[in-house]
């Protein structure tokens, strides 16, 4: 099972992402006029079908009075449901000694709880026709199931067990640490992109809580202890640093009164408002000016980053910085794709871009493989320099159209499964506290100009606190994350 | 009926997926799944042949389609890909063997026109030499570049292997040395064989403002109903029933400086094993032995052992072939010790010694599962699609609850026999040559080894 490590990251590695980063809160949301119901107060809520020309989700949200946030969307296509759980905890809120605890943590949530003992949990799921995963990145961690509705008691029934009972069962805890240390190799060691992604990551964050890997690191993975991973899991899973959402062919009091059987009694976390105001400081990066890193690495081609540092979601410059993105290397015929990848002498095999906002910073890169011979640092200084050239005279408004209509049907793609409308609405919902701010992001998207987005570039691009990073089998130099 | 009543479990029947329209353009078959919820669409059009067509020339269909929007008499490569882009039509070929499907999407007030840059590509791509230097350079580079993924290096070679001396041994996107022999002059032979010769379906989803394309395909595509070979009926070739050996056979390739050791098992299947409803029956096999969290396989290597972090098993076919494969990794440490666990588990599967609670979960399992494949369009289309070329009944799909509740556990085992049985089991191994060594030391395997280099 893929008890994904870094989804967002993957997410930015692999496709563009488009649904993160956010405008500011503000009281401007276009959310439907709220209404109460006797099962619940609903406090935000927006009704399906075209609004001003937007497709808005019928969704509702709620919180229960031990600080549970709530959202539930009703779909009748078919009798299915997903159901997705946020933690609000992540590799960024990791002490000393314990990185990759909150990706541990995520495995061993399927290894047994109080009522729902040991392999019971997958037994259940799939025995009653379903399927559950798990991701886990810097922000947070999110667990997923999605089943016939005929077992919708059932699930809340095993996640409110787990989030409250969990067993860390030594002989498990020691197992799974050789798991996490076979997927380690996988993603990472054995992986040049891998490579590229933590090294990256690393420089860019040094000496902030995102600069360790969400896996961890090897010696941490090896000698964390069971105790220390059981406080924290007390002082991060609780209801007050969670998020909920039921999606699919519910009835929206009756999903409300099963949540609040089985979640209303668990008792709030007291110490996770704390640990977080001391653990959610110093992100900005640090990185003062250009520097650059040349690792050994398994790749026969060398690999390249080259990156920024960006901004954290929730600022208008974040939506401006997807589209950037887009513009530099979304698609076959962006940019440094025309530039560097397509046509009759190419000098890459590949490149990609992309804007990772998190939710205390960003960071804003591209990342490559060269295909035939090349000087790596000559690359840089191409790269830098058609930067300029890209940010003065190619960010034109059917650049800015074409990303566009490419979110769009990303969009209406993303609401075709009702895992789908959860991830998306509960990723708003956990970066911008409002899950009807999706409105405003389309909203958003849609105004941004072309003179936001070469503002952004020169921001962005020619900033001169870059990093740029290569792994090739010809390079000496060791990373050791 | 706009919806079909589908059973999930024996005691509830509940509305299902929503069924399909068929019709035809011209002579060219269509099926039309109306969804009006979002204004987008999607096509899906179903080639009767696929990487077969090749013959010598491995890779040449997979150019083709790869490079049919790098050129043509009216446009460049920069102005296809500038149009196709704008219009977010989400352009892609896949190819198999025995059949290949284009695919696109966007917005439905679009989709005409994506379907006549579609046309025009499909009739009127040129390959310009400099584009297909370029590609055959990137493709070439690449190979090379695969000895870095160790996971996917191992697939292509057990393909190989696995398949060597059948005509599906071959590799679809191609090798090296036919890679370099691509020509302008084929690959528009080859477009014009599968535009003019190669029967069609064309899939959509959307609404019906949607189906306004269908002239296009007739005037500008040039379709009709008058393209009907079908590579499949053409095969002659059969895959023998499995033998049993004394030792199995294992071939190990080595890779410097591995730290983990990629595993691979299975088998070219003579297709009899997935006639009727036995598709369904090896689909609850598979998923008992490695196809789920709860596996056998999974309980065995990962949860009890943490020997692995993942371990799967499938059988599937196409209309002339199957193949069987079990894929896990672990360290250069504990191979000996995957390989036990895994013919332990394969054991009890085939001495019918594993849980009969195992098997009445797993076909509740199977059951939820199949009804989410029909939440999303593209899901459910190529289910379809892959049913009609097999030419297998939609009704099957729709009634798959049905068919997987007919199923004994004995059946299970005698499936297991046939296809996962110890001693019917081709391996490979790819890893540090140290772990030779251990795997020679344990007496139990017929052992070659191969070079990585003749696989690229």
């Amino acid at each position: 099972m893929a008890r994904l490590i870094g989804f967002i990251a993957l997410c930015t590695l692999f496709m563009q992402c488009t649904q993160k980063s956010a405008q500011p809160k503000g009281n401007d949301s276009k959310a439907s006029e709220v209404e109460s119901s006797d099962n619940g107060e609903v406090l935000a809520q927006t009704k399906g079908g075209l609004v001003e020309g937007i497709y808005q989700i019928d969704a509702k949200k709620y919180k229960l009075p031990n600080g549970l946030t709530l959202i539930l969307s009703k779909n009748t296509k078919l009798p299915v449901f997903s159901v997705y759980t946020f933690y609000k905890v992540g590799g960024k809120h990791e002490p000393k000694g314990m990185t990759g605890a909150s990706h541990f943590l995520e495995h061993m949530m399927f290894k047994g709880a109080k009522k729902f003992a040991e392999g019971r949990f997958d037994k259940v799921i799939e025995s009653n026709g379903g399927s559950s995963n798990a991701y886990t990145n810097y922000d947070e961690t999110v667990y997923y199931e999605s089943l016939p509705i005929t077992s919708l008691e059932l699930i809340l029934d095993l996640e409110s067990d787990r989030m409250q009972n969990l067993l860390l069962e030594p002989k498990a805890f020691e197992s799974e640490k050789q798991v996490v240390l076979e997927e380690r190799k996988m993603r990472y060691e054995n992986s040049p992109r891998g490579q590229l992604y933590i090294g990256m990551m690393n420089k860019v964050f040094k000496g902030t809580p995102y600069e360790v890997p969400v896996i961890g690191t090897i010696e941490d993975i090896k000698s964390v202890s069971r105790d220390a991973v059981y406080k924290y899991f007390k002082d991060f899973y609780a209801p007050n640093n969670a998020i909920m959402l039921v999606v699919g062919d519910i009835d929206y009091d009756k999903t409300y009164a099963m949540i609040k059987k089985y979640f209303g009694p668990i008792p709030e976390s007291k110490t996770v408002a704390s640990l977080k105001k001391q653990r959610e400081v110093g992100f900005d990066s640090k990185l003062k000016k250009n520097a650059v890193d040349h690792y050994q690495g398994k790749s026969e081609n060398p690999m390249f980053s080259l990156a920024f540092p960006g901004v954290k979601y929730g600022t208008r410059d974040g939506y401006v910085g997807d589209i950037l993105s887009s513009v530099l290397a979304g698609s076959k015929s962006s940019f440094l794709n025309k530039k560097y990848v397509e046509g009759k002498a190419p000098i890459l095999n590949s490149i990609s871009s992309s804007n990772y906002t998190l939710e205390n910073a960003g960071i804003f890169f591209v990342m490559g493989e060269i295909g035939k011979k090349y000087n790596l640092d000559t690359l840089k200084t191409d790269l830098l320099s058609d930067f300029k050239n890209f940010c003065s005279n190619e960010i034109t408004d059917r650049e800015i159209q074409k990303v566009k209509n490419k979110y769009l049907i990303h969009f209406y793609d993303e609401l075709q499964t009702n895992a789908g409308v959860a991830n998306y609405l509960g990723t708003i919902e956990s970066y911008l506290g409002d899950f009807t701010k999706y409105v405003d992001e389309i909203k958003t998207y849609q105004t941004i100009t072309t003179d936001e987005v070469k503002k952004a570039c020169s921001k962005f691009l020619l900033s001169k606190n870059h990093y740029y990073m290569s792994v090739w089998k010809n390079n000496s130099k060791k990373l050791n994350l | 009926m706009k919806y079909i009543l589908l059973a999930i479990f024996s005691t509830l029947l509940i509305a299902g997926p929503k069924a399909t329209q068929k019709f035809n353009w011209n002579g060219v078959d269509v099926v039309w799944l109306e969804e009006d919820k979002f204004p987008t669409y999607s096509v899906f059009i179903y080639y009767s042949d696929g990487a077969l067509a090749d013959g010598a020339m491995a890779g040449e269909t997979n150019a083709m389609f790869k490079l049919l929007t790098n050129g043509t008499s009216k446009n460049t490569q920069e102005q296809l890909a500038e149009k196709l882009d704008f219009l977010g039509s989400g352009f892609g070929a896949n190819i198999t063997h025995e059949y290949t499907t284009l695919s696109y999407h966007g917005l439905v007030k679009d989709a005409p026109e994506v379907t006549n840059l579609l046309c025009e590509v499909l009739t009127d791509a040129t390959y310009p030499e400099s584009e297909l230097n370029t590609f055959k350079k990137k493709r070439i580079s690449g190979l090379n570049n695969l000895v870095a993924n160790h996971g996917n290096l191992a697939n292509r070679m057990f393909r190989k292997i696995s398949l060597g001396e059948t005509p599906f041994g071959s590799f679809v996107s191609g090798s090296k040395s036919t890679i370099n022999k691509f020509s302008t002059k084929g690959l528009i032979e080859k477009r014009k064989y599968f535009n003019d010769k190669v029967y069609k379906k064309i899939f959509i989803t959307g609404p019906k403002k949607t189906l306004k394309i269908g002239s296009i395909f007739k005037e500008k595509c040039n379709w009709s109903g008058k393209a009907k070979f079908n590579r499949a009926s053409e095969v002659k070739h059969t895959v023998a029933a499995l033998k049993t050996n004394a030792k199995p056979k294992l071939y190990f390739a080595a890779v410097k400086g591995a730290n983990q050791a990629q595993i691979r098992m299975g088998n070219a299947l003579p297709i009899d094993l997935f006639s009727q409803n036995k598709f369904d029956l090896t689909k609850l096999m598979t998923t008992i032995l490695g196809g789920s969290f709860t596996s056998m396989l999974m309980q065995e290597l990962r949860v009890k052992k943490g020997l692995t972090y993942g371990v799967y098993s499938y059988a599937a076919p196409q209309a002339k072939y199957a193949r069987s494969v079990l894929t896990t990794s672990t360290k250069n440490e504990t191979v000996v010790d995957a390989l036990n666990s895994i013919k332990t588990t394969l054991s009890q599967m085939t001495d019918a010694k594993f849980e009969k609670t195992r098997f009445d979960s797993t076909k509740k399992f199977l059951k939820g599962k199949h009804l989410l494949k029909f939440e999303s369009n593209s899901s459910y289309i190529s289910n379809l699609i892959l049913f009609d070329h097999i030419q297998k009944n939609y009704r099957d799909l729709y009634n798959f609850s049905n068919i997987i509740d007919t199923f004994k556990y004995e059946d299970v085992v005698n499936q297991g026999k046939d296809i996962f049985a110890w001693n019917k089991q081709m391996v490979f191994i790819l890893g540090d040559s140290s772990v030779l060594s251990k795997i020679k030391a344990m007496g139990e395997y017929d052992i070659k080894e191969v070079k990585v280099e003749n696989f690229l």
